[in-house]
């Protein structure tokens, strides 16, 4: 599997693209912006974007989907079944192929009522659900709530090896958050 | 190369480069260790070669080409390994105390678990390499790059990691007492949990890190940028901040009795519930 990660420049935003090292298939998630750092990724490894994958609808992680659109028609868009303009609608039982490769979608909901996960191998991209040492904003306490129960329902329980990668900030591991988490403590 | 089994019978193991058995059955290891040692040192290629388990210790092997080679386990203690190139190479759990990595290239390696205690890896290509849980004990990592790397639970005390590349690092429960990161960049690394007593942290950078329950008494942290730098619960008794550059940072809930603000406008930092004087005891 080839894993990179992107700095964009819209509020220190990640976005990851994912491929298939046996096929050359492509995802990008989160593409808060479409700059030519992606692009000349893609070029560069020769590898064809297959699907934009969204962790939730917030404008720094979906900025990028029209220029893709322009660029790559043949691209979907998959997300949350609440976000509006998706090509496939992604819930729980749903996993993404990227080649040899299947992304497991896991609802994550509280920092929006949109968020999902994409787990594959070692590898999990959380979006804003849980950071380093940190878990992401959220509006009320119920939503609160939510996010806690969805990072110890889904993201805890992937097992203290699994490797996150958060929408902002470092990547960061279950084993980590579940220590020093100070959102996280019982 | 190195890819047919073992000849042993019963042998799970490959058979080492340029063999036809693993190290552990290999009839004359002191001979295979000495012709493996004049073959890299005269500049043959070992890219990808199985090298598990070797017992090399204190070879001269400057320049060695072991791009992907795998070396689990190996024995290099004292090993001359400057200006090697090695990236992706594995050596998860090998022996390099008191190596000599200068300037070698170790981009997205595996050392993981390894033993590096007194290294030299000045200035060496570490960018996306795995040194999770290794043990780094005052090992000299000046101006290495270590962008992205993982070292997660590794042991950093006392190491030398001045003007080194850590930005993006996994730094999460680090042992890193009294270790060096002056002039550092730690932009945006994970050191979530991490031991960073008595660390120095001069003029490094340390923009949007995550220093979240991090133990930090008497770090130094004098002229450092500390812009958005995450410091919640972070315990900072008797650190030094002067003269640091706060700005949107989060010290929420930190332990600040003892610690030095001289020059610091704490209005641009979050300090809500933050701890500037020890309780009276009862």
């Amino acid at each position: 599997m080839i894993l990179e990660h992107f700095l964009l420049s819209i509020n220190e935003t990640n976005a990851y693209i994912v491929a298939c090292t046996e096929t050359g298939e492509a995802a990008v998630i989160d593409p808060g912006e479409w700059n030519s750092q992606l692009a000349g990724f893609l070029l560069d490894q020769k590898l064809t974007l297959k699907w934009a994958l969204i962790t939730h609808g917030h404008a720094d992680h979906t900025g990028g989907i029209e220029a893709i659109r322009q660029s790559y028609p043949e691209v979907k868009i998959a997300a949350h079944p609440l976000f509006s303009g998706s090509d496939l609608r992604l819930t729980r039982k749903t996993a993404v192929p990227v080649g040899k490769l299947s992304l497991r979608v896991l609802e994550t909901p509280g920092h929006t009522a949109d968020s999902i996960s994409f787990a594959v191998g070692n590898d999990v991209f959380c979006g804003d659900a849980l950071f380093a040492g940190s878990v992401g904003g959220t509006n009320s306490p119920e939503e609160y709530t939510m996010l806690i129960q969805s990072i110890r329902q889904q993201l805890l329980p992937l097992g203290d090896d699994m490797v996150l990668h958060p929408g902002h900030g470092p990547a960061t591991t279950i084993l980590i958050e579940r220590l020093f988490n100070p959102f996280l403590m019982a | 190369m190195g890819l047919a089994a073992c000849r042993q019978e019963g042998c799970p193991f490959g058979a080492l480069a340029q063999a036809e058995h693993c190290w552990h059955h290999l009839p004359d290891r002191a001979r295979y260790a000495r012709e493996l040692a004049r073959q890299i040192r005269s500049g043959e290629n070992f890219d990808g070669a199985n090298l598990c388990k070797i017992h090399l210790a204190g070879a001269d092997l400057q320049g060695a080409n072991l791009a992907q080679a795998d070396l689990s386990g190996a024995r290099l203690t004292g090993c001359n390994l400057r200006e090697a190139d090695m990236p992706a190479a594995r050596l998860r759990g090998a022996d390099l105390r008191h190596g000599n990595l200068f300037r070698a290239q170790c981009s997205g390696a595996s050392f993981e678990g390894a033993y590096l205690a007194e290294a030299i890896l000045e200035f060496a290509q570490l960018a996306d390499a795995n040194l999770a849980q290794a043990d780094l004990r005052g090992a000299r990592l000046t101006g290495a790059s270590l962008y992205r790397a993982r070292l997660d639970f590794a042991i950093l005390e006392s190491a030398d990691f001045s003007a080194a590349d850590l930005s993006f690092a996994v730094m999460g429960g680090v042992h890193a007492a009294a270790a060096c990161f002056d002039e550092a960049d730690l932009s945006r690394a994970n050191l979530v949990g991490a031991d960073l007593e008595e660390a120095r942290f001069i003029s490094a950078n340390l923009f949007y890190a995550r220093l979240g329950r991090a133990r930090l008494k008497r770090a130094d942290f004098r002229l450092a940028r500390l812009q958005r730098t995450i410091l919640r619960e972070a315990d900072l008794q008797d650190a030094i901040l002067a003269d640091a550059l706060i700005e949107g940072t989060i010290l929420e809930r930190a332990y600040l009795v003892g610690t030095d603000l001289t020059g610091v406008n704490l209005e641009k930092a979050n300090t809500s519930n933050a701890v500037f004087q020890a309780e009276e005891p009862p």
